[in-house]
């Protein structure tokens, strides 16, 4: 008994058992479904158009010294470009600014 | 009515907090630390411990935003084994390096134990249960 699940179909009416989808028309019936399959269209174009987006000024200064002729420009913008050098750099200022603050 | 599967509801909260928990700690923390400087009277515990609780999911926070901001990537993750480089740090500068030069500061076993479970914390909420990876793990970056 608790197996059986009626379903309408919002668009012709149709009542159907235990389907996610219209017989007559081919529409979702199932809300969770529906809202399931709207949230993951709604992160897919939100990474799509993230992956449009154009890189600003200091990630195209970075990435054109990565692939300069000279071979110190590069190894520099590597160095400074590396997530390791930024992180650590970053880290060291606010453990710096901790300190002052507190003492 | 629709009633929300127990699981969902928990994934929802889960969510809030991840979206949230920056803002929230930095608020908590600045708190503390006004109330600290007024003079205010408060328990041992959320005197001695909560900010260095507190510390390392900010700042892993405020490094991994300027990070993608750098990077022109919202998604990046930073490598797993740098919050963890980045904590250790943090252990031995305010509790072995400064304590043996500033008379402010004192080593206490109990401030790296903190500082490690805001680690564990920033692990939970950035790469969740699931065990989401960095792009850049096991990279140079």
């Amino acid at each position: 008994m608790a197996d059986k699940t009626y379903r309408t179909c919002q668009h012709c009416g149709t009542v159907d058992l235990n389907s996610d989808y219209c017989s007559r028309c081919g529409a979702i019936t199932n809300v969770l479904l529906k809202r399931k399959l709207e949230r993951e269209q709604r992160a897919i174009e939100k990474q799509r158009a993230a992956a449009l987006e154009r890189p600003h000024a200091i990630t195209l200064f970075f990435e054109n010294a990565l692939e300069h002729r000279n071979l110190v420009v590069r190894s520099v913008a590597w160095f400074f470009y590396s997530i390791w050098v930024i992180v650590i750099a970053i880290g060291s200022f606010l453990a710096w600014l901790f300190m002052y603050i507190v003492a | 009515m629709e009633t929300k599967h127990p699981k969902r509801r928990l994934d929802t909260a889960r969510d809030l907090l991840a979206k949230g928990y920056f803002a929230a700690c930095c608020v908590l923390a600045l708190s503390i630390y006004l109330a600290q400087r007024l003079g205010a009277d408060l328990p041992g515990p959320i005197n001695n411990y909560v900010n260095d609780l507190l510390c390392m999911p900010i700042v892993l926070k405020i490094c991994q935003y300027a990070v993608r901001y750098i990077r022109s990537d919202r998604q990046l993750l930073l490598p797993k084994l740098l919050p963890l480089a980045l904590t250790l740090y943090y252990c031995l500068f305010f509790e072995y390096f400064l304590p043996g030069y500033h008379d402010r500061y004192t080593a206490d076993t109990m401030d790296i134990l903190m500082y490690l479970l805001g680690l564990l914390f920033f692990y939970l909420m950035e790469y969740g249960e699931t065990g989401k990876t960095s792009e850049y793990d096991g990279k140079a970056g």
